[in-house]
């Protein structure tokens, strides 16, 4: 492990009770990133990506059970520090943007009470100081006249300044990583460009990590750079975000990319590239490659044995036996 | 027999539906003792749909395009301008009437569904409605036809998937063979790899049935795949229209320009600064003269006096139309 | 997202025990009383009506003073005790039953089109169900009985209709709710009328809140009888009303004491059975719609 290297967890496993029985929703994802950089994780509902994030700070449903055999951040191993060192993370060394701000934002305090809160908790010091800094960071994600905005509630605020203000608050206390959760989801296009932008501008002027937790692969494509695309609870494939949007090897990335519509490179109105089936069952999963009932370069073994991760290039991996040929798109 | 293939050659010109200066005023309570606040959702708009045609409407939060759905869908009534059936007006037709020609397919399938019913009693409630045809045998004709599995016919919408869902709720649109379908955003409450199935069945119910679809959608590149032409809306008002390839790929109005740089297409990198500002459009303030003036970046003084009309673009083709004073006098 | 809102509900076993066994006890103490109530004249051989001199006031079948074949005694006119607890079962339940057929037909009626058309027939409909909540219960009742004079009908009718407000309240907020559903604005575009629109669309959504909204009134009906029936306004003597059996035996409290202890038991046990039904079946149905 490199000293550049912020965050490093492996074999993440979280597990989630229902009535029909405990379901993994993670399945051992690994996970590294250095100072800096930005990961966008990739993936369908219930590949398990938002499981993955809420792990890191320990804000799992009730009932659910998250293990992993090495969590580290910042050189420091966070595993067996129990509660306390991922709360003491938490909003401080860690920030997190979730995708529907009015949900984070307590409704009946005003968001300036609600940003120093957050400061004075991890780094105390007094009022006057917390609102300083919250006023200093409000201008910095672009919220005009910031210190009267103080006084504002939340549900007084459009969706694109309470992300904004979210943001502000996730750099109150300076973290060394953000994770973003479907950050610009729910906000109107232009919107989520000038969020998108802000993240980015953040990310080189504080040296900040960002964990960017998307559905939208044209998101990843413009902001980060690693990806990881995950399926059923595991990682397929993951690499850096050009090589692998470039030229996917997973099956299963090729048809997410695929079924994009894109005019400009698919013809208006031509059928799209689909995948048939849909993802199994992650109660009791089955020791195979999970997208195998899906997959049309499916061989015997995929079905003998799950595959593993394994290293397929410089810097790049993949959970696949047989994956597309690496020259396809040339 | 589709219900497009009965209907003479002559109609593909006129269109079927059509909004004619459409406004829609909403008065919001602003507390019990404070006078209601006038929220201008529409404020003419002018809209086409040719029979068998797909048209794309555009538009952020805000911008009147779900107000301007339930307008054409009959749902609600225009506070000025006319909604058209076949150059009808459509106060001179029953509710009944409007719901045989029109027919809408909403954005999230979990809501649209009732829990209560069965997928068999939500596809031919219209036939039940409207009294038409052998309705189990319709059922049947439409589970196959939107490419669900027939047994899905016993199930409750709980039991199925979103996407399955979403053909559910084409099946039933479809069912009383409308000539126009409005689709509210009819993909993104869907994972993308869904997405892709539901547009592609869209584009083959198009071909098959010759119905017109309405596409609201703030996904560029969803509206660039399926439609022809494409209106964008925006804080009530149509700011660009013209044929889907041409708008999309050389937008003029300059929030056609910012909405297709906001575009983050796969194999892109960096993002563009829009120079939009931080406004945000607001229906209960709309701004003077052009009401795009505050967020636009090539403002200038006439802007804020001066509310520019739809007109055509110089230069450019001659379906083609934008409400921007400096395109239209050839300086932008 | 990532996971379906059931799944990852907590597993609390012990919970889900309870409320299924809720449903089940309360249920079953319910469906006992209503057949015990209706095979009456099968299970006991007594006129519950008719005086027997002779046999009056003798004890029950645990205590010194008893005859055979007067299991729980009899009363002052030595009228058999068990035959008329079984039948005031009959009119506790029929009573109840009615009471809250009538109060839901016009609450929900109320609710509903208030819920649905919102603006002024709401506003009007919430004045309506507001006057009613701010006038005492037992006191109207009381007065409107005095006037008319009490009768099994007018003691029903009266509780029907003066228990509708809960099932307007709720079903009005419901009504609401289910109004922006997508589903509705889909039988609205289809041309749905509007009757259908409100009783095959909306009616069937909101059932659950109203079942168990029912299921308290039963409750609450019952023990208005019971109240009216023991301040004489009730159901007349020499009908079998356990509240009217309550009053009258209040008078030999303290040598014959099972002449109250018995038909309140009985409204204890009867009450508390449906209140417990309403909450398992509450909690059953709301797990069902998941």
């Amino acid at each position: 492990m490199s000293a550049l290297t912020l965050l490093d967890v492996d074999n993440l496993c979280v597990t989630l009770p229902t009535a029909s029985g405990p379901l993994s929703a993670v399945r051992g994802v690994s996970l590294s990133l250095r100072r800096g950089e930005t990961l966008g994780i990739v993936g369908e509902s219930g590949c398990g990506k938002s499981m993955t994030a809420l792990s890191l700070l320990n804000l799992l449903p009730s009932g659910a059970k998250a293990t992993m055999s090495r969590y580290a951040f910042d050189g420091e191993t966070v595993t067996g520090r129990g509660k306390r060192g991922i709360r003491n993370l938490r909003g401080n060394r860690i920030g997190m943007i979730f995708q529907e701000p009015m949900t984070a934002l307590n409704p009946v305090f005003p968001i300036g009470s609600q940003l120093t809160a957050v400061y004075r908790r991890h780094k105390g010091g007094s009022e006057a100081a917390a609102r300083e800094r919250a006023v200093m960071l409000l201008e910095r994600v672009g919220i005009s006249n910031a210190a009267a905005r103080l006084a504002q509630f939340p549900h007084q605020l459009s969706g694109g300044l309470r992300q904004r203000v979210m943001i502000a608050m996730a750099l109150m206390c300076e973290p060394s990583l953000i994770i973003a959760d479907e950050p610009t989801t729910a906000l109107d296009v232009t919107i989520q460009m000038q969020i998108l932008k802000l993240l980015a501008d953040i990310k080189t002027a504080f040296g900040t990590g960002l964990i960017l937790i998307t559905h939208d692969l044209g998101v990843v494509s413009h902001v980060a750079d690693k990806i990881a695309v995950m399926y059923a609870g595991e990682v397929v494939e993951t690499g850096r975000t050009a090589e692998i949007l470039a030229a996917p090897r997973h099956p299963y990335t090729v048809g997410l990319l695929g079924s994009l519509p894109d005019p400009s490179r698919t013809a208006p109105g031509a059928p799209l590239a689909t995948i048939p089936g849909t993802v199994p069952s992650l109660i009791d999963p089955p020791d195979a490659c999970a997208f195998a009932d899906r997959c049309a370069r499916v061989l015997p073994r995929c079905t003998a044995a799950a595959p593993a991760l394994r290293q397929d290039g410089p810097g790049r991996s993949i959970r696949c036996v047989n994956p597309e040929p690496a020259a396809w798109v040339a | 027999m589709s219900a497009a293939a009965q209907k003479p050659e002559v109609s593909a010109a006129a269109p079927v539906l059509e909004a004619r200066g459409v406004t829609k005023v909403y008065s919001v309570s602003a507390g019990l003792f404070a006078a209601p606040r006038p929220l201008t959702a529409l404020a003419g708009v002018d809209l086409a749909i040719r029979a068998g045609s797909a048209i794309g409407l555009v538009g952020e939060s805000g911008s009147g395009k779900s107000t301007l759905a339930r307008l054409l869908l009959g749902i609600e009534q225009p506070t000025g301008g006319a909604v058209l059936f076949d150059g009808k007006p459509l106060g001179a037709l029953s509710r009944r009437a409007v719901a045989r020609r029109v027919q809408p397919v909403f954005q999230d399938p979990f809501g649209s569904l009732n829990p209560s019913h069965g997928v068999a009693e939500i596809i031919g409630l219209p036939l039940a409605v409207h009294r038409v045809g052998d309705k189990a045998a319709r059922v049947a004709e439409l589970i196959d036809q939107v490419g669900l599995p027939r047994r899905v016919a016993d199930a409750r919408p709980r039991e199925l998937s979103g996407g399955q869902r979403q053909r559910v709720a084409i099946a039933r649109a479809l069912a009383i063979r409308p000539d126009v379908l409005v689709c509210d955003e009819p993909t993104s409450a869907l994972d993308v790899s869904v997405q892709a199935q539901i547009l592609n069945l869209l584009a083959d119910l198009r071909r098959e049935t010759g119905v017109a679809l309405l596409l609201i959608s703030h996904n560029l590149s969803v509206v660039g795949h399926l439609c022809e032409r494409v209106a964008i809306l925006y804080l009530g008002r149509v700011v660009e229209e013209g044929p889907a390839a041409d708008v999309l790929a050389v937008p003029r109005h300059p929030y056609a320009k910012a909405l297709a740089a906001s575009v983050l297409s796969v194999g892109g990198t960096g993002l563009p600064d829009l120079g939009l500002g931080q406004e945000w459009p607001n229906p209960l303030a709309i701004p003077s003269g052009c009401r795009f003036h505050p967020r636009c970046p090539s403002v200038v003084d006439a802007c804020r006096e001066t509310d520019p009309a739809l007109t055509g673009v110089p230069g450019g083709s001659a379906d083609r139309h934008t409400a921007c004073l400096r395109v239209a006098e050839g300086t932008l | 997202m990532s996971v379906p809102a059931a799944q990852v509900r907590r597993p609390a076993r012990w919970r889900a025990a309870l409320t299924h066994k809720s449903l089940v006890i309360g249920g079953g103490v319910v469906l006992l009383i209503a057949i015990a109530a209706i095979l009456a004249p099968v299970l006991t051989p007594f006129d519950p009506a008719q005086p027997d001199i002779a046999n009056r006031l003798k004890s029950p079948f645990w205590m010194a003073d008893t005859v055979p074949g007067h299991y729980l005694g009899t009363d002052q006119l030595g009228r058999d005790y068990l035959t008329r607890l079984l039948y005031g079962a009959r009119i506790s339940l029929v009573i109840g039953l009615v009471a809250v057929a009538i109060s839901a037909t016009i609450g929900i009626t109320l609710g509903l089109v208030a819920g649905y058309f919102g603006g002024k027939v709401d506003a009007v409909i919430g004045f309506v169900i507001t006057t009613r909540l701010s006038m005492p219960l037992v006191l109207i009742a009381l007065a409107v009985v005095a006037i008319a004079g009490g009768s099994l009908t007018t003691v029903t009718l009266v509780i029907g209709l003066l228990i509708w407000d809960q099932f307007a309240v709720v079903t009005r907020t419901a009504t609401q709710q289910a109004r922006s559903a997508d589903y509705v604005r889909a039988a609205e575009a289809m041309g749905c009328s509007l009757p259908h629109i409100l009783a095959r669309e909306i009616l069937p959504n909101i059932m659950p809140a109203v079942i168990v909204v029912a299921t308290v009134e039963l409750a609450n009906a019952i023990l208005l009888e019971a109240a009216l029936s023991f301040l004489g306004l009730g159901v007349q003597a020499p009908l079998p009303s356990w509240g009217l059996m309550l009053s009258e035996g209040k008078n030999f409290m303290f040598f014959d004491p099972w002449l109250i202890t018995l038909p309140g038991l009985c409204l204890v046990t009867l009450t508390m059975a449906i209140n417990l039904m309403g909450d398992g079946l509450r909690d059953a149905l709301r797990s069902g719609r998941r």
